[in-house]
């Protein structure tokens, strides 16, 4: 597990909202300004809506003057001017004046009033109230409008002035008087919401018309802010106090026709409002988008944990090897990961299985190996080069018989075990290893913990590095105790083999000369005696014939003998009491042996077996001869025994006599071979003895040892039907 | 009259020596040296008795013997051996149940051979 790092860590949910925040404050700072920048537009936009306002009611105005001007005109031209017809003209003017709710004059350039339609024709002359303006207008012959002036009744009034033109001079100054209210008119042209202050200023900065309390206002002064756009640029827009004293957003405009000026307020307040308003909306709305984009955030924050969270289990699951649930995610990125985790999972498991695949095979061989070890009785012990280190398996254990649970010996502890003729052979020659050549094999004796020899056969294979240096090496160690014994069993049962086969040669032999003798002693014997009848007692040719006749007894022994071991003589077995058989023989020996020989026996109860008595007694009378012979002139002892021995019965004749040496042992049951002088023997005894056990299905054994004495052991069956009865009778 | 035996021997010695013993008692005697010549003497002269050898060539005395005693199952035979060549093999007493009314070991001497015809005689 890798270790968690130590940083402090801040959830996905803040990282997003902290995001969130982060883009929004620009937002907010350009959409802030960009309020602003609104508010102001709007508001130039409200100003300049105004001066929009301001034209119109400019332009209406001057439509207001130029229609005066225009009926004046048409008045100019009626042919009652003309002709001077002042009074018809003064009724044609009356009437016209009427239907505009005006009155018309008719005065003279020096401004002396030749008739008012507001007056009866013919009331006094005098100067009207603008003679100066009318002056002007006959000597320019342009028309123009009058400021307001106030005539003694109190109303207030404005005039318009047009030239009567008659052969390029101006007799007259036409003019149309209205009230100023008739101006007021246009306010209600304007169609304007809200509340605002319409102006009209005369060029004198009087106030001509208002909409807003008319008849305090008019005929007043203009406020300052208006006055003083009079002059200069007329067209404005402007910030001002209203006579009632509330500041406006103003604008003016001029009237062309007039050179008075029109101006239209609107409280600031009014507008201010507006903006705010429309500010408060923005503002308002922003913490609600602030709020709505953290809660996104949020929201999609939770998500995303969600599925990190299904993500962080999964790989948990994936890491422990369990079987990991799909992520549900909505998120490209995160469903990537969820389905790498789910291929890396099959792949985990893929690789598990192969681990847990190999393992078996590995545990598999391993078994294999430790039974195959176990079978062969092979152990093996592995050499390591790099470090020297020795790796014994388990047979190897068993083999040098050390317990493995105590681990591997020191090289002392296992050289005390081995036989110190082979000591030099044993210790691994790591020098060897180390040049790279093999160890020849070795053999050497051993002594297990609990006594037993063993000859341990020992042989490496090396294994070198691809560069032919020495990287392991493997000694197989094998038990080979039971080999060894079985070979050297071997090579004496084939010794023995061979000897019985060239004692069986010769006995064939032996048989054949026996039988050939024989016929050849007949007459020797049979002649000799017939004439040897023939011849009285004493005489010479009788003695002689008697000596022939021994020499043909003699031969006639040597052939018997022979006979019997070649086997050639037929035997005559019965059930015999060896035992029996033996105290008889032993009575006879006694007498003929020397007393330096003392005679020992030691006869057990045996059960009977098949045998032909005279052989055995032969036997028993030939081995003790042979026995008496190795003894000789010195004091010696011959020990006589039978017992039973497993399913035979055991006759043993012991002497302490010479001995014999291995070549003598060897030979011994050949016919004819002899190790006595001439004439003290035949050499046929032993042969004759081993030709009758051979032909009784039993075995003859000898040990000796020069100068302490001989052993024979005879073993002869016990019939199975003896055995039977025997074993009845001793139940 | 006389009595007449057959000797059948390989052996010249042993036949000899037999008609040596036989003759010196006054016995007349006829040999053979093998059983095929001999079971024609047997047919041609009816000896009183036939002294035969068991391992000869030519036809050996076991089959000897049964022939004989087909052709008169009265006759008496003495089976002589010297002991076969063959080790471990009974010869007389195989001709002894064939018909041998005794049997004989090599070497034998007049004695033996003698009191062996007088008691089949007798008998």
């Amino acid at each position: 597990m890798t270790t968690a790092s130590t940083r402090r860590t801040y959830s996905l949910r803040l990282h997003l909202v902290l995001i969130a925040m982060f883009c929004m404050l620009p937002a907010l700072v350009i959409s802030g300004y960009l309020v602003l920048r609104l508010a102001e537009r709007e508001s130039e936009h409200d100003q300049e809506e105004i001066l929009l306002t301001a034209r119109t009611m400019a332009a209406a105005i001057d439509r207001q003057i130029q229609t005066q001007i225009d009926v004046l005109n048409a008045l100019v031209s009626a042919p009652e001017l003309r002709n001077r017809d002042h009074e018809s003209f003064f009724r044609h003017a009356a009437e016209v004046a009427k239907g505009h709710d005006a009155s018309i004059l008719l005065i003279a350039p020096d401004g002396t009033r030749l008739f008012d339609t507001g007056l009866a024709y013919g009331s006094p002359k005098a100067q009207v109230v603008n003679a100066e303006r009318v002056r002007r207008v006959a000597s320019s012959m342009k028309p123009e409008t009058s400021d307001v002036f106030r005539v003694p009744s109190g109303r207030s009034l404005v005039g318009v002035y047009v030239p009567v033109v008659l052969d390029g001079k101006a007799p007259f100054v036409l003019g149309m008087v209205r009230s100023v209210t008739k101006f007021s008119e246009v306010f209600t042209e304007v169609q304007r919401s809200g509340t605002w202050i319409g102006t009209i200023v005369d060029a004198n900065g009087v106030i001509l018309a208002r909409n807003l309390r008319a008849e305090t206002f008019v005929g007043q002064p203009a406020p300052d802010a208006l006055r003083s756009r009079l002059t200069g640029n007329r067209e404005a827009i402007f910030t001002a106090d209203t006579l009632e004293g509330v500041p406006t957003y103003a604008a003016s405009s001029p009237s062309r026709l007039s050179g008075w000026l029109i101006a239209v307020g609107v409280p600031k307040a009014e507008i201010d409002q507006t903006i705010f308003n429309f500010l408060k909306a923005i503002l308002a709305g922003m913490p609600v988008a602030v709020f709505l984009g953290l809660l996104i955030a949020l929201v999609i924050g939770n998500q995303i944990r969600r599925s990190l969270r299904a993500l962080a289990k999964s790989t948990l699951a994936l890491g422990r090897g369990q079987p990991i649930e799909p992520v549900r995610t909505t998120i490209q990125e995160i469903a990537l990961i969820a389905n790498a985790e789910n291929v890396a999972h099959d792949l985990l498991q893929e690789r598990a299985r192969e681990r847990d695949r190999a393992a078996a095979t590995s545990r598999r061989m391993r078994e294999h190996l430790m039974i195959a070890q176990s079978v062969a009785q092979t152990g093996s012990i592995e050499w390591d080069a790099a470090t020297d280190a020795l790796t014994w398996s388990g047979e190897t254990f068993r083999i040098l018989d050390f317990d493995p649970t105590g681990g591997q010996p020191d090289l002392e502890t296992f050289m005390r075990q081995v036989d110190e003729r082979d000591r030099d052979k044993a210790p691994i020659p790591f020098d060897l290893l180390h040049r790279g050549e093999t160890p020849p094999p070795v053999e050497y004796r051993y002594r297990t913990t609990g006594g037993g020899e063993r000859i341990i056969f020992r042989e490496f294979r090396l294994l070198p590095k691809a560069d032919g240096t020495p990287e392991r090496a493997i000694a197989i160690l094998r038990d080979i105790t039971e080999l060894r014994h079985a070979e050297r069993k071997r090579r004496e049962a084939e010794s023995q083999l061979l000897h019985a086969q060239k004692l069986e040669s010769l006995g064939t032999l032996a048989g054949g000369i026996a039988h050939d003798l024989n016929n050849t002693l007949v007459p020797v014997i049979g002649i000799t005696k017939m004439m040897r009848n023939k011849f009285p007692e004493a005489s010479p040719q009788r003695e002689q014939l008697d000596l022939i006749l021994e020499g043909g007894e003699r031969a006639k022994e040597l052939v018997k003998q022979v006979l019997a071991f070649s086997r050639a003589e037929p035997s005559q077995k019965i059930a015999l009491d060896l035992g029996a058989v033996l105290r008889d023989s032993l009575k006879l020996l006694r007498a003929s042996l020397p007393s330096t020989i003392v005679l020992q026996e030691r006869i057990e109860p045996v059960p009977q077996i098949s045998a032909d008595r005279a052989q055995m007694h032969q036997i028993i009378l030939n081995l003790a001869t042979n026995a008496a012979q190795a003894i000789g002139d010195h004091m010696g002892t011959i020990d006589v025994i039978l017992t039973k021995a497993g399913s035979s019965v055991r006759l043993t004749v012991t002497d302490t006599g010479k001995g014999m040496d291995d070549l003598t042992l060897r030979r011994i049951f050949e016919p004819f071979f002899t190790t006595k002088d001439v004439g003290e023997g035949t050499g046929l005894g032993l042969s004759v003895v081993h030709g009758i056990v051979s032909d009784h299905q039993g075995t003859i054994s000898v040990t000796s040892e020069v100068g302490a004495g001989s052993r024979f052991d005879i073993e002869f069956p016990i019939p199975e039907v003896t055995m039977t009865a025997s074993r009845e009778t001793m139940s | 009259m006389t009595t007449k035996i057959l000797v059948i021997d390989d052996d010249p010695l042993v036949r000899r020596s037999f008609e040596q013993f036989l003759t010196d008692v006054g016995y007349e005697v006829a040999l053979a040296a093998n059983g095929r010549a001999g079971l024609a003497l047997f047919t041609k002269l009816h000896p009183d008795i036939v002294v035969t050898d068991i391992i000869m060539p030519e036809q050996e005395g076991i089959e000897t013997i049964i022939q004989m005693r087909k052709l008169n199952p009265k006759a008496k035979i003495i089976a002589v051996s010297g002991s076969g060549r063959v080790s471990n093999q009974d010869f007389l007493s195989i001709a002894a149940k064939f018909g041998a009314a005794a049997t004989l070991m090599k070497p034998i001497d007049q004695d033996q051979l003698v009191d062996a015809v007088r008691k089949l005689l007798d008998g």
